[in-house]
Order: C-alpha cells, then sequence, then structure tokens
C-alpha cells in the first residue's frame, strides 16, 4: 500500500469536482439546481399543479399575482469510487488498489463524502466515509477486495446505488468494445462527473510472449489460438495504442477525464502528474 | 422416399468445409493472460496462422460430416408416399348474429351440426383444421386426421357476441389451406372470396334497440326492425327504476324511435320484452349525465386573498354572488362574517358563542401540521368561540375553527384577523375544500362489444377493478379494459389514494350483427383440384437422428477435451 510519506503529501490537496455539484446533505459545495433549502434563487408564475408550500402569498398580496419561491440547494459532494473487479483486473491488483486509496485518501482529505464499489457480477459496496480518519476503512475494504467477478461491468454499474449528482472515479482496464462508451454514458445519464482511471499492467504494454500459444482469457475462460512473433508484437502494439486513443477519445466526446496508468512501476512518483495534467486535483 | 424440398441439397456443400476445418487445426501451448481483447484486435488485423495442418485422425470429423448429412437431408424434407384425401378448413363465423335463433336451434350450432356431418362422411385420409372467426380468428384445431379429435373439438366450440374479421379469418384459411386444400366458410356475412364453400343459414325475423340516449331532461330511444312487422312491448328503466312500459308497431326495415321525459339517472335502460331471432340485441343501456365540475359560490365577501386561494382548486368553478338565495346550484357556500365553508340546505351541528377578545396562543388539535400549516403569529381582533363539531384549530381555550355536519366554520370574520395574508392561507383553505367538496360521482361510458375501452382514468394512480355483466371481476392494469365480449353493463371500480370513484361502461352488440336478414347465398366450389396426395412425413425422424448424433458428437468431443 502507500506510504505514510506519500499520504502526508496528499494532505494539502483536494479533488477537483467541476464546479458546482449535487450530493446528499447541506455541506461546502454549492449545486447548479435550485433546490429547497434556505438560500433564495428566483420567482417564477404560479402553475395549477405546482406545490402551494413554495407560493409567496405575500408578493400576491402585494401584486395580485401568484408566484412560487425557488431556492438553491446548499449541498456538500459525493465521491465514488468504482472499482473494476473482474479477472481481468487480478494482474494490475497492486496497481488498481494503490491508485483507488490515494483518490479515496485525496476525497476523505477534501471533506467529501466517499464511498466505494467493487463493480462485478456481484457488485459490492463500502459504507458511506466522510473524513479522513475512515481512511484505514478505505483501506480494508479495498484488501478485502477478490477481483474474480465474470461479469459485464455496466451491469455492476447498473446495480451499484447512484446518488444525485456527484464525482465518479471508474477504475478499469476499459476491455470490451462498447465497455468504455457504455459505461461512461450510463453514468452521464445518471449526471455524475466522471473520471475514467484506465489501468493496465506493464506486461500488457508489453507482452513478452514468443511462440505458438493458445492465451486464454483469465475473465471469460476464451481461447485465442496464436503463433507470436516480432510482427505479431508489432501488431499487438498498433492494437494496443488504438485501443488507448479510442478510450481517450470515448472520454473526450462525452466530457470525462482521462488518467492513464499504464504500467506504472512506481506510482507514488507518477500519479499526482497523471492527475494534474487531466485536472483532477487543485491545490498542487 | 421422395424429397419434398430437394433444393436444400446444396448443403452437402458443407461436407467439405468440414474436412477443410479440420486441415487448419494445430497445437498450441495455453497460456492464461489477464484478457485476450487485444489479441483478438491483432488477430483481426494480420493473418497470423499458418493456414493448414496435415489431416490428422480424429473421431469428430467422420461425426461432423455425418451430423452436416442428416441436418441436410431433414432440410430436405423426406416423406414415404401414402394416402390420399382431402386437406378441409373450416371457418366458423362466431359473431353474435350467428346466435340468431331459426328453426330449432342458434345458426352457429346448425353450422356446428354440418361440419360435424361433413367430417363424418369424410374420406379415410381427410384432414381438417378449424377456425373460429371471432374478433381474432384463431384456429381451434391444427391439422388432424384423427376424426374424434375433431369432432370433440367442434363441440367445444362456442359463439360470441362480437363481430367477426372474415377478412382476417379467411386470408388465415387460405394460408392454413395452401394451393389443395378445401375452405368451407360456415356464415352468415356477405363474402367477396368466390374460391371458397358457403354454408349460409336462413334468414330470420329480428328487432333491435339501438339507441338508448338521455339528454336535457329526455330519453330518446330507437328501435329498428330487420324483416319484423307488428307490435312489440318495450320497457324502459332509469337505473332499476321502470319510467314507461308500451307496446311499438314496428314495420319490415323501419326504425322507430321515441322520446319520454326522465330524471337524471347514471344509467337508463331499454328493454323489447318480446323474443325474437337474436335476444342479445334485445337489451341496450344508455349513460346519464356526464359529472359537472364543482360550483363554489362565495357570497357576502370581496376578499381578494379568499378567492384567489379558492381558485387554487382547479377543478371548482369559483363564482361570485349577492346572497346564497341566488346560487342554488351550489356544491359549498362560502361566506362571511364569521368566515364559513358550508353546505347549501345543510343542519347546523357547530354554534357560535358570545363574541370577545382574543387571547392565547394558536394550537390545532386537529393534525394540520403534516400539511405545512402553522399559522404563526395568527392575529384575531375579537372571536366568537365555536362549540360542536371537530375541534381543527384553537387559540387558548377557544375553538376558532370547527368541521361539521354543515362544513367548516371559523369563530371570527376575515376583517378581524391576519388569516388571509398568512403564507399558509392557500394551504389551510386547500384542505378544507378537500375534506368538503362531495367525492365525484358515477361517469358512464358506451362502447360495443369486443372493442377495447381506455378509462378516463390515470390507471398509474388507481387500483381498476372490472366487473362484468356475469358478475366476473378483474383487475385492469394498463386502464384499458380489453375483455369486453358479453353486452351488459360494466362496473368499473377505481380506488386511489384521494378517493374511491364507480364508474358505468355500457356494453351493446354492435349494430351490424342485429341485421338477420341479410344472409348471402350457400354456394360450392368444384371439388376437382382439391385432392391431395398424402405422404408420409420422416422430416421428425431425420431431425431425431441429427439430434441423437449431436449428442454422441458432443460427448466425444467433451472427452477428447
Amino acid at each position: 500500500m502507500l506510504s505514510e510519506n506519500f499520504l502526508h503529501r496528499l494532505d494539502g490537496l483536494s479533488l477537483n469536482l467541476e464546479g458546482r455539484v449535487q450530493g446528499g446533505a447541506g455541506g461546502q459545495r454549492k449545486s447548479r439546481d435550485p433546490g429547497v433549502s434556505s438560500e433564495f434563487s428566483d420567482y417564477r408564475e404560479y402553475t395549477p399543479g405546482d406545490d402551494l408550500r413554495r407560493l409567496d402569498w405575500t408578493v400576491f398580496a402585494r401584486t395580485g399575482r401568484l408566484y412560487l419561491k425557488q431556492f438553491m440547494d446548499d449541498q456538500d459532494s459525493r465521491v465514488m469510487l468504482l472499482l473494476d473487479g473482474s479477472r481481468s483486473m487480478q494482474a494490475k491488483a497492486e496497481l488498481l488498489k494503490d491508485a483507488a486509496m490515494a483518490l479515496g485518501y485525496l476525497a476523505l482529505s477534501g471533506g467529501d463524502r466517499l464511498q466505494a464499489a467493487w463493480l462485478s457480477d456481484r457488485t459490492e459496496c463500502s459504507r458511506t466515509m466522510t473524513a479522513r480518519r475512515d481512511a484505514p476503512v478505505l483501506a480494508a475494504f479495498l484488501n478485502a477486495g477478490v477481483m474474480d467477478g465474470t461479469g459485464e461491468l455496466l451491469t455492476g454499474l447498473r446495480a451499484c446505488p447512484m446518488h444525485q449528482r456527484g464525482l465518479c472515479l471508474l477504475l478499469t482496464d476499459g476491455y470490451g468494445d462498447q465497455t468504455v462508451p457504455e459505461c461512461l454514458d450510463f453514468l452521464r445519464a445518471h449526471r455524475q462527473s466522471v473520471v475514467l482511471v484506465q489501468i493496465l499492467s506493464r506486461e500488457e504494454m508489453t507482452p513478452e510472449l514468443e511462440g505458438a500459444l493458445e492465451l486464454r482469457d483469465a475473465e471469460k475462460q476464451e481461447r485465442t489460438p496464436l503463433v507470436v512473433q516480432e510482427d505479431v508484437l508489432r501488431q499487438y502494439r498498433k492494437a494496443r495504442d488504438h485501443f488507448l486513443a479510442q478510450t481517450r477519445e470515448a472520454c473526450m466526446k462525452r466530457g470525462v477525464r482521462y488518467v492513464p496508468l499504464l504500467g506504472e512501476e512506481n506510482l507514488e512518483k507518477s500519479l499526482l502528474p497523471h492527475l494534474q495534467r487531466a485536472q483532477v486535483i487543485s491545490g498542487v | 422416399m421422395e424429397f419434398l424440398n430437394p433444393g436444400m441439397a446444396w448443403g452437402f456443400l458443407s461436407l467439405p468445409v468440414i474436412v477443410f476445418l479440420y486441415l487448419l487445426k494445430r497445437r498450441y501451448v495455453p497460456r492464461e493472460v489477464p484478457s485476450t481483447y487485444l489479441w483478438e484486435r491483432t488477430v483481426q488485423d494480420m493473418d497470423v496462422s499458418h493456414p493448414f495442418q496435415r489431416l490428422r485422425k480424429n473421431l469428430l470429423l467422420p461425426l461432423q460430416l455425418l451430423l452436416a448429412s442428416l441436418l441436410v437431408l431433414t432440410l430436405m424434407h423426406p416423406v414415404l408416399p401414402g394416402v390420399s384425401g382431402t386437406d378441409w378448413v373450416f371457418v366458423m363465423d362466431a359473431s353474435a348474429s350467428m346466435q340468431a335463433v331459426s328453426g330449432s336451434g342458434s345458426r352457429f350450432n346448425a353450422a356446428l351440426a354440418e361440419a360435424s356431418g361433413l367430417v363424418r362422411e369424410g374420406g379415410r385420409g381427410d384432414s381438417y383444421v378449424l377456425i373460429r372467426a371471432g374478433a381474432v380468428p384463431e384456429t381451434s384445431l391444427g391439422r388432424s386426421m384423427d376424426t374424434a379429435e375433431v369432432q370433440h373439438a367442434l363441440e367445444s366450440m362456442t359463439c360470441g357476441y362480437t363481430q367477426s374479421d372474415m377478412n382476417a379469418a379467411l386470408s388465415l384459411a387460405h394460408a392454413v389451406a395452401g394451393d389443395a386444400g378445401r375452405i368451407v366458410v360456415f356464415t352468415d356475412a356477405l363474402l367477396s372470396d368466390e374460391s371458397v364453400s358457403i354454408r349460409a343459414p336462413e334468414k330470420a325475423a329480428n328487432a333491435a334497440v339501438q339507441a338508448v340516449q338521455w339528454e336535457q331532461g329526455e330519453l330518446f330511444v330507437r328501435v329498428q326492425s330487420y324483416g319484423l312487422t307488428g307490435t312489440r312491448r318495450l320497457a324502459l328503466y332509469a337505473g332499476d327504476t321502470l319510467l314507461d312500459a308500451r307496446s311499438l308497431t314496428l314495420d319490415a326495415g323501419q326504425s322507430t324511435s321515441l322520446t319520454i321525459p326522465a330524471p337524471e339517472a347514471p344509467v337508463y335502460r331499454a328493454e323489447l320484452l318480446d323474443s325474437d331471432a337474436l335476444a342479445a340485441d334485445n337489451i341496450r343501456y344508455g349513460m346519464g349525465p356526464a359529472e359537472s365540475r364543482y360550483r363554489i359560490v362565495l357570497a357576502g365577501t370581496q376578499s381578494r386573498f379568499l378567492r384567489a386561494a379558492l381558485k387554487l382548486r382547479e377543478d371548482a368553478d369559483v363564482v361570485t354572488a349577492e346572497n346564497v338565495e341566488t346560487a342554488p346550484d351550489a356544491d359549498l357556500l362560502v361566506l362571511d362574517a364569521p368566515l364559513r365553508f358550508v353546505y347549501p340546505d345543510a343542519e347546523t351541528t357547530i354554534r357560535l358563542g358570545e363574541e370577545k377578545q382574543a387571547s392565547g396562543t394558536v394550537s390545532m388539535p386537529g393534525n394540520l401540521l403534516g400539511e405545512n400549516i402553522t399559522l404563526q403569529e395568527l392575529a384575531v381582533r375579537s372571536l366568537r368561540p365555536l362549540s360542536g363539531g371537530e375541534a381543527v384549530l384553537s387559540m387558548g381555550e377557544d375553538t376558532v375553527l370547527a368541521l361539521g355536519d354543515e362544513g367548516a366554520v371559523f369563530g371570527f370574520a376575515l376583517t378581524d384577523t391576519n388569516l388571509p395574508v398568512k403564507v399558509d392561507f392557500p394551504l389551510l383553505v386547500r384542505w378544507i375544500l378537500d375534506r368538503l367538496l362531495p367525492p365525484r360521482g358515477a361517469e358512464g361510458m358506451q362502447s360495443v362489444c369486443g372493442e377495447p375501452v381506455t378509462l378516463p382514468v390515470r390507471a398509474a394512480d388507481a387500483n381498476l377493478t372490472v366487473t362484468g355483466p356475469d358478475g366476473h371481476a378483474c383487475r385492469v392494469e394498463s386502464g384499458t379494459v380489453y375483455d369486453t365480449g358479453l353486452p351488459g353493463l360494466y362496473r368499473v371500480h377505481v380506488e386511489s389514494d384521494k378517493q374511491n370513484q364507480d364508474m358505468s361502461l355500457a356494453v351493446a352488440v354492435a349494430e351490424s350483427e342485429s341485421d338477420t336478414m341479410t344472409v348471402p347465398a350457400s354456394r360450392e366450389t368444384e371439388e376437382s383440384g382439391h385432392t391431395r396426395r398424402s405422404s408420409k412425413d420422416m422430416q421428425p425422424w431425420a431431425l431425431l437422428l441429427v439430434l441423437i448424433c449431436l449428442f454422441v458428437e458432443w460427448e466425444v468431443s467433451r472427452r477428447v477435451a
């Protein structure tokens, strides 16, 4: 797991939530939407069926016209750590858990309400964590994740309780033609601000294979017979780069921030620059 | 052995393909990777495998060749030559007019008896298909050569009260009959299709009640005669109360109508008491006036706050009147000094005490807090304490708002309080109106048998139960009643959070079904060309062999793996 030193460096930072957000209880950040707290926002004319409790009777007394009061909603932010719990992530479990711990710690340092979830065919959610003192709870939840799921990531996402507007940090390898676009569309449809952290192991970035192999998919048990030679490895690198470019493009199209953690060996050194470049953290 | 579909023989081309696939196989060293996703994309982009290998000894290959051959043979539809016969398709018109009685029984029963006779006289190789032509045609019996089964299916057929879709039924019959099948239609409907045999019933005289309508205090009834001449007795009811009974003189092919004064009632019924060819159209229901909007009369006050708060009730008309006498039709009267929301001519149960200075704080024995009504800093200059009824609002020891049989009564006048300018005043007015305005009464709808009826309620907000004329009750999920197969009066019970409501739905036999005088002429198609050379279908056996072979192949494949 992460060193005390590195966590100490994270103390002065917080997650950049892309402007105003909407969460559960009253808090520190301002929502974009009109709501029901006490801060007055605007008037609009009464129409049949409106809530009579919001009718401004004093305005009627002065003007003889019926108006409805609208309020700003003061709410704190809610951060969701969505962790790909499929078998393909086992090879990069350490990288995934470290990145998740760092991001979760950033959220807790910033005073945000944090929840983490392992997404697979049996989605598992943590309790809501609210302060830095909950960091051990997060660490325990991450360590308990076994990553033996076989289902689609989107299926796991659907089983995950979505809150009102908040920040979702999705950590996955993104394998599958439609996995990333579908998950991002789902989260955007639920009005979430999204950061995609794509994680690939060094072996996946530069495989060291040779000869006639029957490659067995750890997750789906599918078999791909292949004679690996230099030209095949060259073609693999092309396919890999194309895949990564596709993922990045899918994020850009949807206004999703993209953090690539590709074959990282020293996360403590490389994570912060990546997050800063993607404008995920502020206060650096 | 013959093949009905020899064109499928091209499937034998799959055999060399299977052999070719075996040539392509080779051995690989297993290796687990997190995901083969990127490797599959790599393979898509280039052909990386050596294309061929030597054909090895493998039991799977001959098994798969045998499987493919059997599959192709199955698709070619093998048959063994057998006996010859006629493929009969009987279309039984099950519309309401087929219930018309002529002679000893109904047209439908006569048609069943005739069809049964045709089955008894049929040849050994004959086959039968039975199609029931109702609102939606349905196959009562698929092709069968078992005459006992056919007779049983005929006995089980019933006639309905809907119209029949003969075009759809004939289309289905032609599809089932193919080129050689012989279609016989038992119907009283005129058909333009000349390729089918028609067995038509005799004409029968009938009379039908075809309109029952109430408007502005008068009930209009129309009776149509189809070939019936003479006097018929007619009874008219408002609800269950007999309004009138009289004799009508009918002329063949003419309609007779009458209008009588009638009081308002939810449902009216007209009934021809003398029997004729078709009984189902002798009773018809008509609906009473639809429920109007609530009418609230505001008298003796010009308060625009009170008027605006009343108008927030969307299903009510708020009318201002000089005094109570000028507003006789009001559902609710709103009066001031003191402020009262009362029913016209209601008995008084709440008494007003002597006028006194208001003192003490506001409290609510009746739970208004749940409605977000707090009435904080309510000020009253002078009040008259209330006694009787249910206390809703108090100041100190004195009740200042009470609910009773006559409505809601305040213990003060609008001019003696700041209540109208309080923010929760419209909420309080709405709360009072919700309790006082009577629930909506019955509303009526009409339709014909077999037609779906969409109810004028939001199904999502309510539980709907429909009870048919036969007493059978069922829940309606989508807000549309589909089961309207019986003529008569349906009761719709709407249960929601706000209130319960009962509606009536009158369903009648379609007018065209009452015309029992218009029938087609019976005709026969030529018998030649309808005889089939029957053969024994071997396709199921071939399919069975395919399945056995598939199982063996799977077992061998599992052991090899």
